[in-house]
């Protein structure tokens, strides 16, 4: 049996985020709120923070109106010292709990909003062409946080969809011109998949302790390093080096924060990791900042490494352990998966080096994954 | 009869050999994926060998960096002398990204059972002239020789080394 909504997606999540759900206690009335608006040229796109009543159960309620023009909104909850945070329930203006297991459908255990996160977590719509973003009053319960904040994108949807990248580089062993050839790639692949991208010029930041950086969005390093991210784009850093994990990259949440200069503004992207010898492999660096970019704007992967777990999105091509693991090892290689989401961006492993060599690539997106990343409230 | 008994003890010896080390591609699976962490159980339950393998794979310097990485991690699982010697080798000698890892996996493996060769080792990476190594041997230092690392905080002149080095 396939399982579509699934733990291991959960456990992306939870690289960032421990549950711990009970912290309902609470002192708070309510908070102020403020509206910003990010670069509005083409499609408005605003965040505001939204005011919370304690419901005196231990939750905070709060409320807020998509107009008729609304496409897309990410709800996220916050926490400064980073304990646990999650909604307990998002209910559209049909009253339908679409946290709920027992909604149709629903994003339990896939939002980390719902799964819970340290110090931030959140909810899109639709993170999937199963949900839209319903004009009218929208009301959440959350667990204790500090702030709830609301980034909403209206106006009708742009017939071709833009999304600002921001791109940053750290330590001094690499340059800006380094990064060419794989923005360019990056670059590629959302064109050829109907998405066209707006890089901005690459800002170095040579400070010695971001060179190399956890990989962990809490530790105070690399909050420091993303919460530098602009508010108006999906920022890329490629660190020179992970100090204590070995991806090639990993976002803040899948999605992680849009419009909020805060911790999870942003991917990481081991560049070192990407070198063979003295060489920088740019089609596969690329890749992997494609495939960072695809999480951070909601993108699961298409198929997990053991062949049972697989996004949420029912176009995506599945590559099933009953019938594609050739070699028995319970690991689903690219290879394996070829003509069943291998060469997906989203795929969860890259070809092998002998594949890559041979010209393979993960470049391809299912029409879902686009229409994900068209909605995004970070687009245009 | 004695000879053909040797000769066929010898063959039996480098069959054994050949069944039990783990194929390479086999092992390289395991270091596979965009997001990973190493998988212990996985790991070690391959068959006897594995770890010359990832130090094959380690030591490739065609490698794609990622792959090299990994195999240095998942060295401390098997705390022979053959990676004692290589991960300490690592750790002297490579760039800095690998020297890192090879002392990390070296005290990993070695803490309980050698730490005074761990200690040796990071005292010797205190001075190296790559930041991350020396928050990596500061910060083993700080367990396994806590007036050694008071004396590194004394003499480190980055405040951000001395920082991460408490974290």
């Amino acid at each position: 049996m396939k399982i579509k909504l699934n733990l291991c997606h959960a456990a992306f999540i939870l690289l960032t985020a421990s549950l711990l759900i009970g912290s309902g206690c609470s002192k708070k009335e309510s908070s102020s709120s403020a509206t910003s608006t990010a670069d509005n040229s083409t499609s408005p796109f605003t965040v505001s923070e939204i005011t919370q009543t304690n419901s005196g159960d231990g939750y905070f309620t709060g409320s807020f109106v998509v107009p008729s023009d609304g496409i897309s909104f990410l709800l996220s909850t916050h926490k400064d010292n980073n304990a646990s945070v999650a909604f307990y329930s998002l209910s559209d203006p049909d009253g339908t709990d679409i946290l709920s297991s027992s909604s149709t459908p629903n994003l339990n255990g896939v939002a980390s909003g719902s799964l819970g996160g340290s110090g931030y977590a959140n909810v899109l719509v639709p993170q999937s062409p199963s949900f839209s973003a319903k004009a009218g009053t929208w009301t959440f319960k959350a667990y204790n946080n500090d702030r709830v904040k609301l980034a909403l994108r209206s106006r009708s949807t742009p017939t071709s969809t833009t999304i600002v990248v921001q791109p940053y580089i750290t330590g001094t062993t690499w340059a800006a011109g380094d990064l060419t050839a794989t923005l360019s790639v990056m670059s590629g692949i959302y064109s050829t998949n109907g998405i066209t991208l707006t890089i901005n010029s690459t800002i170095t930041i040579s400070d010695s302790q971001y060179a190399a950086i956890s990989g962990t969005f809490t530790d105070s390093t690399t909050s420091a390093l993303v919460s530098q991210g602009s508010a108006s784009a999906v920022n890329l850093f490629f660190i020179e080096d992970y100090s204590d994990s070995e991806h090639l990259g990993n976002a803040a949440g899948i999605p992680g924060s849009m419009g909020i200069a805060n911790s999870w503004n942003g991917v990481l992207i081991s560049i070192t990791a990407h070198k063979s010898g003295s060489t920088l492999d740019s089609q596969l660096l690329g890749e992997t900042a494609a495939h960072e970019m695809g999480h951070q704007l909601g993108l699961f992967h298409t198929t997990e490494s053991g062949g049972t777990v697989f996004d949420i999105l029912t176009d995506t091509a599945e590559c099933l352990n009953s019938t594609k693991d050739f070699d028995r090892n319970g690991k689903m290689s690219a290879e394996e998966c070829e003509g069943y989401g291998g060469e997906n961006v989203m795929f969860w492993r890259p070809w092998t080096p002998a594949s890559r060599s041979a010209g393979k690539k993960q470049e391809t997106l299912s029409s879902h994954q686009q229409q994900v990343l068209k909605y995004s409230p970070i687009a245009k | 009869m004695k000879h053909l008994l040797i000769v066929c003890i010898i063959i039996w010896n480098f069959v054994g050999i050949a069944v039990a080390a783990p194929d390479k591609a086999q092992v390289m699976e395991l270091l596979e994926g965009r997001h990973w962490k190493l998988d212990s159980e996985a790991f070690q339950s391959l068959e006897v060998g594995t770890d010359s393998v990832l130090i094959e794979i380690a030591g490739d310097t065609a490698l794609v960096n990622y792959l090299r990485f990994r195999a240095v991690e998942a060295l401390a699982l098997f705390p022979t002398k053959m990676t004692a010697d290589f991960l300490e080798l690592t750790a002297e000698k490579s760039f800095a990204a690998l020297s890192r890892r090879g002392f990390e996996a070296f005290k990993r493996g070695f803490s309980k059972t050698d730490p005074q060769r761990v200690t040796q080792l990071a005292a010797h990476l205190l001075k190296h002239r790559n930041a991350q190594v020396r928050i990596s041997a500061a910060r083993a230092m700080r367990t396994l020789d806590a007036p050694r690392f008071k004396s590194f905080l004394k003499s480190e002149s980055d405040s951000w080394v001395r920082k991460e080095a408490q974290k």
